[in-house]
């Protein structure tokens, strides 16, 4: 367990920044900014998969898909900033938060049809 | 003593159906490919499991911090600084903030339906709340699209946009510094 956490609470207003879509700063920094979330997705997932693999003997599911919900967290002690896995989503109940229509709902189940059918032939082997 | 017991409706099961649902799924198994296997999530993608595996790869693989939880017994003491989370759920149904009534045993005694399952405090993180998450949605082992979500405390609901641009850590941190200055000052009353 890490016990170092800062609190931090923010009352939400008009003032107050989001951490979402920053619109300031040049493209190399959103280039970086973005590399430097997706690397720590990637790595989490490689190894997640890699663990739950070999707890299963066999292929984790979040290899075909899983929503991983990502915070950010304060160090009360080093007072750095960084991501964090606050929880791994599975199941077919998983929330697509589609309602504001930015999913491409055609693109998103024609790949995890061929996902599926990938899986099967794959399963159908053993 | 009155009985606060919503189960699972948001999967619609509930205790008198919870047995055949599993027995089933279990002869279902044997009649074709389920994905994702139920008792694959119901043990390696638990939460406590999953928790710990997280634990391990921040500490050994990203070097990147956690928030501390650990299994509470029933009659723990309920801290104020805590979330308590049910295994077996991915539903906000169980996910109870210290500020809610729901926060006691009570509740928490009579919603564990589902066999197995247990109750996780965890730190309470004021960042989901003021600042959201991104919700990742991997498919085949790659990033397809991201949703950062927030509570919108005045209409007391979730929205969400798409997250096509990020800031930096060290940009983060300036973000957190520059609204905490923010709060302060618009605290200051000039006489």
């Amino acid at each position: 367990m890490h016990g170092r956490t800062l609190q931090l609470d923010v009352t939400s207003d008009a003032n107050t920044k989001s951490i979402c879509n920053p619109t300031e700063g040049d493209v190399d920094k959103r280039k970086y900014a973005k590399k430097e979330f997706c690397a720590f997705v990637k790595s989490t997932l490689n190894e997640l998969y890699k663990i739950e693999s070999r707890c299963i003997g066999g292929k984790s599911s979040i290899g075909i898909f899983c929503r991983m919900d990502i915070g950010v967290v304060l160090d009360s002690d080093t007072k750095n900033v960084s991501y964090f896995v606050n929880e791994v989503e599975r199941t077919t109940t998983t929330s697509l938060w589609a309602n504001g229509g930015s999913l491409p709902m055609g693109t998103f189940g024609t790949t995890l049809a061929k996902l599926f059918h990938d899986w099967l032939s794959d399963i159908s082997k053993i | 003593m009155k009985r606060i017991d919503r189960d699972n409706k948001d999967y619609s099961i509930y205790r008198n159906n919870l047995g055949a649902y599993l027995e089933g799924m279990k002869k279902l198994k044997k009649l074709t490919f389920v994905w994702p296997d139920f008792e694959h999530v119901n043990g390696i993608g638990s939460k406590c499991n999953l928790y710990h595996h997280l634990d391990m790869i921040a500490s050994s693989i990203t070097k990147t911090a956690r928030l501390p939880w650990k299994v509470a017994q029933p009659g723990d003491r309920l801290r104020l600084d805590a979330v308590m989370k049910r295994t077996h759920s991915d539903s906000g149904q169980h996910v109870i903030l210290s500020n809610t009534p729901l926060y006691n045993w009570e509740y928490f005694s009579n919603n564990m339906a589902i066999p197995g399952c247990q109750w996780i405090a965890q730190k309470y993180c004021h960042t989901l709340l003021n600042y959201g998450e991104w919700r990742v949605f991997i498919l085949g082992g790659s990033i397809f699209h991201v949703v950062h979500t927030i509570y919108n405390k005045s209409r007391r609901t979730w929205t969400g946009q798409e997250a096509t641009s990020w800031y930096t850590l060290d940009e983060l941190k300036c973000v957190f510094d520059h609204n905490l200055l923010h709060r302060l000052y618009s605290n200051v009353h000039i006489y």
